[in-house]
């Protein structure tokens, strides 16, 4: 039985670029793993956890967390990153990987579990559901000009 | 009409009135100036805006980095008292927080807005904003 650990190690986070990329292709564009070390690495002085599985040594899945309050609600967990390998899925891991969330969130008191799942994932929306999550809120997103010094 | 960015408790405190419109179960003053002073310790902001002296809409934000949108602006709140809307304090309010997002060299600007808030969506698909996620959410078990 494999178990769910921290990233800890900059090999770990290393390691888990190769399943991240698959749920953040653009992380491909300009990071590889050592870019996305840094950028790890960046996230957890601002509270963000990864956590990961390995099957024969090789990480099939991670999650990436933290815990945040918020006015709306007291604090909760917000799961920012849950993938699993594609030719790993179906096996369970996405299942140990949530487990091992709500357990942590569950430790440190918090009173919710949140994450924002894609629209066009609708694999992922079944697999939600079924952790008897529902959909509480539409997420709304403004891409930005930076304004050139002509204007 | 001026955008403040609360620093004092006492701006802190103002903005109360208007918050508790859209965070009801923030019961008092004292709550919600201990609440906004310790996400502030997490980067949370408040900004206010005042009519004649008096607080009519405000909103609450923050920076985040995450893998899936790198740095951007994230709306935790932003409310305009019930009698004081469709007047523009929502827009102008938007507009500061763009200029903020910018400011701190966010890419992109994000807020989740209650499912069953119709009139919210409308203003923000006005401001040009796009549904990208559904924001799901459980309740943590702690009785076990």
């Amino acid at each position: 039985m494999t178990n769910v650990t921290l990233a800890t190690s900059d090999q770990d986070i290393e390691d888990c670029f190769v399943v991240m990329v698959e749920l953040h292709p653009r992380l491909k564009e300009k990071d590889g793993s050592k870019s996305f070390l840094t950028r790890i690495q960046h996230q957890i002085k601002s509270g963000y956890k990864l956590a990961m599985l390995r099957e024969n040594g090789s990480v099939v899945g991670c999650v990436g967390y933290r815990f945040v309050d918020m006015l709306a609600f007291d604090r909760f967990c917000y799961i920012d990153d849950l993938v699993t390998k594609e030719d790993r899925r179906s096996g369970g891991h996405g299942q140990r990987l949530f487990d091992f969330v709500k357990e942590k969130a569950e430790e440190a008191g918090c009173s919710y579990i949140r994450l924002d799942s894609g629209v066009h994932r609708k694999q992922a929306h079944k697999f939600y559901f079924r952790q008897r999550m529902t959909i509480d809120d539409f997420h709304f997103a403004l891409p930005l000009k930076q304004k050139s010094s002509k204007e | 009409m001026t955008v403040k960015v609360a620093e004092s408790d006492q701006d802190i405190v103002r903005g109360f009135i208007v918050m508790r419109e859209l965070r009801p179960h923030i019961a008092t003053e004292a709550e919600f100036l201990s609440r906004v002073r310790s996400q502030m310790a997490q980067g949370y902001k408040l900004a206010i805006l005042e009519e004649g002296g008096a607080p009519v809409a405000c909103a609450g934000y923050r920076v985040l980095e995450m893998l899936y949108s790198g740095r951007m602006l994230y709306v935790d709140d932003l409310v305009t008292l019930p009698a004081k809307r469709s007047k523009g304090h929502g827009d102008k309010l938007m507009d500061f927080l763009m200029e903020q997002a910018r400011h701190e060299k966010c890419a992109e600007l994000h807020l989740d807005s209650g499912t069953q808030r119709k009139e919210a969506h409308r203003f923000y698909f006005r401001r040009g904003m796009l549904i990208n996620a559904f924001h799901f959410g459980q309740a943590v078990d702690r009785s076990s």
